[in-house]
């Protein structure tokens, strides 16, 4: 007789980065069934838009995730973009699409580190976190912080590309295309890591293609999607990029984490030839259509309709839909769509013939972002009543830095 | 009247000894820490953080689970610990004979260890947790697939100390401490002593769940596995325990494999030589930890529990018995 | 049906046009947005905004399916007063350069009659959007296998529908000021 029986991965679990359950339902170590809830970080970021202006709402945006914060930021801007009829200098559109690809870069690095942790390669994750130190280093230079830039607004973005920069970048360039190839060596020619990677969380592409896979997470089983293909936006009209699929590199697209591991590490050689081709590209001019925020937020009160946003997050595709209303400051109604929301989906497929083992992996293989996919809350009022506010939480930062400090000097 | 002070003079070794192995296999524990975390360019803990760990949670409660097998619960850890704590008691350090040497051999050790590991698991099954339960099964299993392995080099090394003469009991550590097994054999037999010892070292992250084998423990994947419910004075004594392990594993090697000692060199110093290799001994055991234990579990990631056991029976099983030829080859073509 | 993309694009006014012919009276807007870029500020892709009645949604949603396999992404909705509003972003030809088009598809739900066919036998990637939709709005969807909640809390209140502004939405009590 055999007996399953069920076991839970997450909430809080420590090869996840964010809180997400799946309920597992084992038979020794093989997954029988499998039932994901989300639901654990929803933060009523939409509802909260609803009492901001659209300026505001930027911000905002900016805090739905830390690793693609510029990405929702864009795809919100380009919503708004797209109801008001406002244009971008060309050289904001490469600042932007540098911005992207510089988070690409960052982003892909981190998913490569916290997969080589998930499969408990350490010494791979350690020098993946140390490799991202230096885009990160770029995306401080550039724009002050080293997440949430705070850099793009509309009709163009906030900071300009000085010359000293775009030799910082170059040389960042060079030290990628030096440093990051041993790493992909380290994991992708470990026999272990093959062990762990290969035949794991197999998705076909009949099934991407059913439960509208995303990003990596599609063209690793081979689909040929890339939104800054088919639907370029930004510089990337003038910087055709092609999607990288396994079966051009690797003879066949399998669909599983060993493949979504090459598409991304690929994705990020790719990455840096884009900036560089930005780089070469970047024309004079100005950077804003409008720097003025008080002239800009006065359009917008007057404009009216729903916009799309869409872009190509290093995720998948980022969809934003915003909605103002003539004569209303506020945003009047926004909807969010993480890739995660997208890729999440598939994730009982993935399941499906593997083994406890490998349900982290799996789990953060499409790379999840569960407080981007999940944004809003509301209490019914039944809670604790003992909410620490905004003001008390600062007065306890500060409190703590200064004791901090007190201990240091 | 001789024999109960040999009685208590053993007694004091004893408690000596295990005082002196439990400090230092923290240290190395600690020591490990730091060069693995060098080798990842990290800074890493001070080299006294496992002690400072202990010395915490043996400040702390101990909470038992309200599904858990009290009785169980709170003797497995006590169990693990003494029964590794025993093993030390039959390895003799440098050329200082071992406290109990008379009393067990090597089969002893390899039981205690498997016992602690047994008491690992039963604290796993007893703590009513199911992710708990899948790291103490992963523990059995782990065990189950290192031990034939492990039974071939430890019989086949007797056999060889038994047919090449080598002074002492065949099975008695203290014969390959004494004697150099490397000397014994000929060109053919290092070979197959080389065998026999990669096994006993692929062996040894399997014995003390580290590096690619750390499978019953996993965190990313079941949380620490069996030590998941434990808390205060149980989990310091599965701390102790997992140092001592590795630490016991690293001297079980040393003693079998790496007999070099200072006692040729310094022979009319009888004294001074017991002296020196007994500091040589911990030496050699801290290379040998570091090189099987800190190297490999920075080298690699983390094995599936069937492609660890897969491992295990086929290929170092495999290594073993091939060893075995080797050796028999030699000694019985002389 | 293969569950295939299309390595080819048809023009995204054809579309319009054939959409048209197909439907007539029954599109209640058909536009096109146009989306510039580049350095020659030319039109990189274009957006298709439709609109049809509930009775429509199902047979629309099928004869994009002629075209190409429909790429979902999300549905994004408001509470219009006597209507639930629900737009459907879905993509087609997605394999050439340029050569995707952006279907948003409006249905008019009335709340009298708060349903609307599923489309998760053609598009399971729907799940969460229509289990969103039917957790925030309340919305029925037809055919959905699982409408368990998927992003609210266990212990949620299934009377309150987040989004809606009528009196079955969240009331200001219900929210929790953090400052």
């Amino acid at each position: 007789m055999s007996t399953t029986y069920k076991v839970p991965i997450g909430p809080v679990h420590v090869g996840l980065k964010e809180p997400v359950t799946a309920w597992l339902e084992l038979d020794g170590e093989r997954i029988v069934g499998a039932r994901v809830r989300p639901g654990a970080i929803h933060r009523g970021i939409e509802f909260m838009a609803r009492e901001r202006n659209p300026i505001q709402v930027i911000y905002l945006s900016e805090r739905i995730c830390g690793i693609c914060s510029f990405s929702h930021v864009l795809c919100f801007i380009r919503a708004i973009e797209d109801l008001a009829g406002m244009t971008v200098p060309v050289r904001g559109q490469y600042i932007r699409t540098l911005v992207l690809e510089l988070e690409r870069v960052h982003s892909h690095l981190l998913w490569a580190g916290v997969a080589c942790y998930t499969i408990g390669f350490d010494s791979a994750f350690h020098l993946g976190m140390q490799l991202r130190e230096r885009v990160m280093d770029i995306l401080e230079l550039l724009t002050g912080n080293r997440v949430n830039y705070g850099v793009a607004t509309f009709g163009g973005v906030r900071w300009d590309v000085t010359p000293e920069l775009a030799k910082a970048m170059r040389e960042m360039i060079r030290y990628y295309r030096r440093e990051f190839t041993p790493f992909r060596d380290i994991v992708m020619d470990d026999p272990i890591a093959h062990a762990r990677m290969r035949g794991v969380g197999v998705l076909t592409g009949e099934e991407a293609v059913r439960y509208s896979a995303t990003g990596p997470t599609a063209r690793a089983s081979g689909l040929r999607i890339d939104l800054r293909k088919s639907s370029p936006y930004e510089a990337y009209g003038d910087i055709p990029v092609e999607p990288i699929v396994p079966q051009d590199h690797f003879g066949a697209a399998r669909g599983d984490v060993l493949d979504r591991f090459a598409v991304r590490v690929m994705e990020v050689y790719q990455s840096l030839d884009v900036l560089e081709k930005v780089l070469d590209g970047l024309p004079e001019g100005p950077y804003a259509a409008e720097a003025n925020l008080n002239k800009v937020l006065a359009s917008l009160k007057k404009a009216e309709g729903t916009g799309w946003g869409i872009i190509e997050a290093p995720r998948g595709d980022d969809t934003h839909v915003v909605h103002l209303k003539g004569g209303d400051e506020n945003v009047y109604w926004w909807k969010v769509r993480a890739p995660t929301y997208a890729n999440a989906v598939s994730w009982p497929l993935m399941f499906r013939g593997n083994e406890l083992a490998d349900a982290p992996l799996i789990i953060n293989s499409i790379d999840p972002c569960i407080s981007c996919m999940e944004r809003m809350m509301v209490t019914d009022g039944r809670g604790d009543p003992r909410v620490v506010t905004r003001a008390e939480l600062l007065e306890r930062c500060r409190r703590k830095t200064f004791d901090m400090m007190g201990r240091r000097a | 009247m001789a024999a109960i002070f040999m009685l208590f003079l053993k007694f004091f070794a004893g408690v000596a000894l295990l005082a002196l192995v439990v400090v230092l296999a923290l240290l190395f524990d600690g020591a490990d820490r730091v060069a693995h975390a060098r080798m990842q360019r990290r800074v890493g803990p001070p080299v006294f953080q496992p002690v400072y760990d202990i010395l915490k949670l043996a400040g702390k409660e101990n909470i038992v689970p309200r599904r858990a097998a009290r009785f169980f619960f709170m003797l497995a850890p006590w169990l693990a610990l003494v029964s590794t704590l025993m093993v030390f008691l039959y390895i003799p350090v440098g050329s200082f004979p071992a406290v109990l040497g008379t009393e067990g051999d090597m089969i002893l050790i390899v039981y205690l260890l498997a016992l602690s590991g047994v008491a690992m698991a039963v604290g796993g099954f007893a703590s009513g947790n199911p992710i708990a339960s899948i790291g103490a099964g992963r523990e059995i299993t782990l065990m189950m697939s290192y031990e034939f392995p492990l039974a071939i080099v430890i019989t086949t090394m007797a056999w060889v100390a038994h047919k090449c003469g080598m002074e002492g009991s065949p099975f008695s550590l203290e014969t390959f401490a004494a004697s150099s097994v490397w000397d014994a054999v000929g060109k053919a037999g290092d070979f197959g002593l080389l065998c026999l010892f990669l096994s006993l070292v692929f062996v040894v992250p399997g014995e003390i769940g580290k590096g690619p084998m750390d499978i019953p423990e996993a965190k990313t994947e079941i949380l620490d596995g069996f030590i998941i419910e434990y808390s205060g004075v149980n989990l310091a004594l599965f701390k102790i325990t997992f140092a001592l392990r590795s630490f016991a594993m690293a001297a079980f090697v040393t003693s079998l494999f790496v007999p070099a000692s200072f006692a040729g060199l310094l022979g009319g110093w009888g004294f001074a030589a017991a002296v020196l290799d007994f500091l040589l001994y911990w030496v050699k055991v801290f290379v040998v930890q570091m090189v099987f234990v800190t190297l490999m579990r920075t080298a690699f990631g983390r094995l599936k529990i069937w492609q660890a056991s897969r491992f295990y029976v086929m290929r170092v099983a495999g290594l073993s018995i091939a060893g075995m030829l080797l050796l028999s080859i030699d000694v019985l073509t002389r | 049906m293969t569950s295939k993309f299309r390595k080819t694009a048809m023009a995204c006014g054809i579309l319009a046009d054939a959409l048209k012919a197909r439907f007539g009276e029954a599109l209640l807007k058909l536009e096109t947005h146009e989306h510039k870029g580049g350095a020659a500020n030319e039109t990189l892709y274009r957006d298709l905004w439709v609109e049809v009645a509930p009775e429509t949604f199902r047979p629309f949603i099928e004869a994009l399916f002629e075209y190409d396999f429909v790429n979902f992404h999300v549905i994004s909705g408001d509470d219009t007063g006597d209507d639930v509003e629900l737009n459907y972003h879905l993509s087609l030809f997605q394999r050439t350069r340029g050569g995707r088009v952006g279907i948003t598809l409006t249905v008019r739900v009335p709340k009298a009659a708060l349903s609307l066919p599923s489309i998760f036998d053609v598009l399971p990637g729907s799940e969460y959007s229509e289990r969103e939709v039917r957790e925030m709005f309340g919305v029925d969807f037809d055919g959905l296998p699982n409408k368990t909640l998927v992003f609210l809390p266990e212990d949620w209140d299934e009377e309150i529908k987040p989004w809606r502004r009528d009196a079955t939405g969240p009331t200001p009590e219900h929210v929790r000021e953090l400052s």
